[in-house]
């Protein structure tokens, strides 16, 4: 039994290579596993956006504190976009499921084929945070829960107004030169005075959601039915990136009135998604994630389920909305990858004096597995 | 067959005190002598000779006639020389002209296996043959596909009442039926998990809740008439309820996958429908999983199938 010694340097320290110099996720090949795929300063700010961020919080205080934006290069990965890349475009949308066990990165599998996708000039429709639509942000403040309101449009349904706007903004930011390029095709009556004509671009729907915020969902919906409806060849592809998606198949905790919960059907800006969701469309693609850590329970008593197996959240329903669909498997680091994440902290001197020798290195592997997000919270530590 | 007769004579002698003499006779004519002196067993044996019991060759024929229906014990007909009932100290049980306990208990002495030949012979007259079309056992089944299983129970006891003997099972099975898809869904979920037999495709309806055979019986036909009827029936809450698939059906041109696939425009005649089909089947019909939300090595199996099964479907490649 060999002892890892305290002084020689470990594995992590010998990876000489650790960036990915290929700017283009689209030409990254099997050999780039383990790299490191940097975002640079002028994309961040479409990528990061202002409300509902893609990434989670603990990656991007990291990300400011090592001063880049990494994201590893990972099997998944390739993997999506290679279907990306092949896809048949001419046909409905292909939905591809990402699922794994918590904390190992399907969300950033997703955000690497966003940066894919905008390279390649696509539309992104990004739901990176549904568990806002269907939980109250302040469950203490009363005079606050004023988050859902009954819909003009429909009056089955409920809007959320702030959040739809939010929603209009991270879109905006997002797509910021596309939108002007892309028009409207439908009159749309917003309410007994307002009108908005056809063959306005996205932009001013965006910017009117945005101002006129009563009216904020229903201009969501709108500019989804436009994507689904799609006729003229200029329209751009379409990347639908809904994180989270368990959550419009679940239970909410929003309540309408006293005592009476809200399925996530009733609510607008729910139901539009779902839509999306579906293969009716063309000239795109869709990318579902599955996240079990922000389920509400009504009671508080329900255990949460804490699932690997992908339609165990989903459900019946949502499994029958989504397919057929190719689900794909994010699992934990492998030890490569493993020790690419640690060499990459040492190459951002995060790591440095016992965490870099063998002994320091075998004892984060020991404590965290090979979890992504395990790897993350104990390097915060040190 | 040997018969073993156990003669318990008790003597009533002036003098001598009463003494308890047990022998045992057996017909292959070894008497073991019994403990008394030579003059007082010939006056006992004399005795035992005209007890009319020993005549019971001749009575064969005619026992039928003697005692042709079920009745109380009577002593006087009947010439065996029995014993029952409780002993007192230094007694002998009490014979059969005195035994209550014999008055009591249910004998089945109308029911010696003569009686019966006679009374099958005398009934025959009155009986078809059993016909020749019904050789095999499917035949029988397709005659006569419902099956009715009671049990009868006899025994010596108090009373000839068994409260198990009420129980009456009915099977069917359900390809002699004429049902849709709908209804025999409906009809084995109504049923439940216990009563259909999914390997063989019996239903069986038990019945036990009545006191009466009878009535089981009844109630055991109105149950399967009202399964029949109600399965064939499609309520307005139907449409929604049935996306569990716990039953293990799952038909797939009827489900929203088929829509979607239909909305690809593909070939129907592809092999890769078919694995579609197949995949999306078995991941549907997964049986309840002990703990959930874990990966086990067969449910990883199902969903890569299914993945497997989607790419070729969309013609995607494989990452090399």
């Amino acid at each position: 039994l060999r002892t890892n010694s305290d002084s020689s340097p470990g594995l992590a320290s010998s990876i000489k290579k650790i960036y990915c110099n290929e700017r283009d996720p689209g030409n990254h090949t099997l050999k780039d596993i383990g790299l490191m795929h940097e975002i640079p300063k002028e994309d961040q700010s479409s990528l990061v956006l202002k409300y509902d961020k893609g990434f989670r919080k603990k990656f991007l205080t990291e990300a400011s504190a090592v001063d880049k934006l990494c994201i590893m290069i990972r099997k998944p990965g390739l993997e999506l976009v290679n279907y990306l890349k092949h896809a048949n475009y001419s046909t409905a949308v292909n939905r591809y499921l990402m699922y794994g066990p918590a904390g190992c990165g399907k969300t950033m599998t997703m955000m690497y084929a966003v940066d894919y996708c905008k390279k390649q000039g696509w539309l992104i429709v990004p739901v990176f945070n549904p568990w806002t639509w269907i939980q109250y942000k302040n469950t203490y403040i009363v005079h606050q829960r004023e988050e859902i309101v009954r819909s003009l449009w429909n009056k089955d349904r409920v809007d959320h107004p702030e959040i739809a706007a939010r929603w209009l903004e991270n879109f905006r930011q997002i797509n910021s030169d596309l939108l002007e390029n892309v028009f409207t095709t439908r009159e749309y009556t917003w309410s007994k005075h307002e009108k908005t004509k056809s063959g306005v671009s996205f932009s001013t729907l965006v910017d009117l959601g945005i101002a006129r915020v009563r009216i904020a969902t229903d201009v969501a919906g709108c500019i989804l039915r436009e994507i689904i409806n799609q006729d003229s060849p200029d329209f751009p592809r379409t990347l639908a990136a809904v994180d989270c998606a368990n959550s419009f198949f679940g239970i909410s905790t929003l309540k309408i009135e006293p005592g009476v919960y809200l399925e996530p059907n009733e609510l607008a800006l729910v139901h539009n998604f779902k839509k999306i969701l579906s293969n009716k469309w063309k000239n795109g693609a869709v990318i579902v994630g599955l996240n079990t850590s922000g389920i509400p329970s009504q009671t508080k008593r329900i255990a949460k389920v804490s699932s690997e197996h992908p339609y165990d959240i989903l459900g019946q329903e949502g499994f029958d909305i989504l397919d057929p669909h190719i689900p794909i498997h994010v699992p934990h680091y492998t030890d490569k990858e493993a020790i690419s994440h640690l060499a990459y902290y040492q190459d951002r001197k995060w790591l440095v004096g016992r965490s870099t020798t063998e002994a320091g290195e075998a004892e984060i592997l020991q404590i965290c597995g090979n979890s992504p997000t395990d790897i993350c919270v104990y390097c915060g530590h040190l | 067959m040997t018969t073993v007769q156990k003669i318990c004579v008790s003597l009533n002698m002036p003098r001598i005190r009463h003494i308890r003499v047990f022998s045992s006779v057996s017909s292959a004519g070894l008497v073991p002598k019994p403990y008394l002196p030579d003059n007082l067993m010939k006056k006992t044996k004399e005795r035992i000779a005209r007890h009319p019991s020993f005549l019971a060759d001749t009575l064969e024929g005619e026992w039928s006639d003697i005692w042709p229906l079920p009745n109380q014990f009577n002593p006087y007909l009947v010439p065996l020389p029995l014993r029952m009932g409780h002993t007192q100290k230094f007694c002998v049980s009490p014979d059969k002209y005195t035994s209550v306990e014999l008055l009591k208990v249910q004998n089945f002495l109308h029911l010696t296996p003569p009686a019966i030949k006679k009374h099958c012979a005398a009934l025959k007259k009155f009986c078809t043959p059993f016909p020749k079309e019904l050789k095999t056992q499917q035949d029988c089944e397709r005659e006569f596909p419902v099956e009715t299983h009671t049990v009868d129970y006899v025994a010596a006891g108090k009373t000839p009442r068994n409260p198990a003997a009420r129980v009456v099972t009915k099977t069917i099975r359900l390809s002699n039926l004429v049902l849709d898809h709908h209804a025999r869904l409906k009809l084995t979920q109504l049923a439940g998990k216990e009563r259909y037999n999914r390997s063989n495709d019996i239903l069986t309806i038990k019945v036990d809740r009545c006191p009466v055979k009878k009535q089981n019986q009844d109630f055991a036909d109105y149950l399967l008439t009202a399964l029949y009827f109600e399965s064939w029936k499609t309520e307005p809450w139907e449409s929604k309820e049935n996306t569990s698939h716990s039953d293990g059906y799952y038909w797939w041109e009827d489900s929203p996958s088929y829509q979607n696939v239909k909305n690809l425009s593909l070939s129907w005649d592809s092999p890769a429908v078919e694995k579609y089909r197949e995949s999306v089947r078995e991941i549907k019909l997964e049986p309840e999983p002990e703990k959930l939300g874990i990966l086990t090595e067969e449910r990883k199996e199902a969903v890569s199938n299914y993945k497997d099964s989607v790419i070729k479907l969309l013609n995607l490649p494989v990452l090399a």
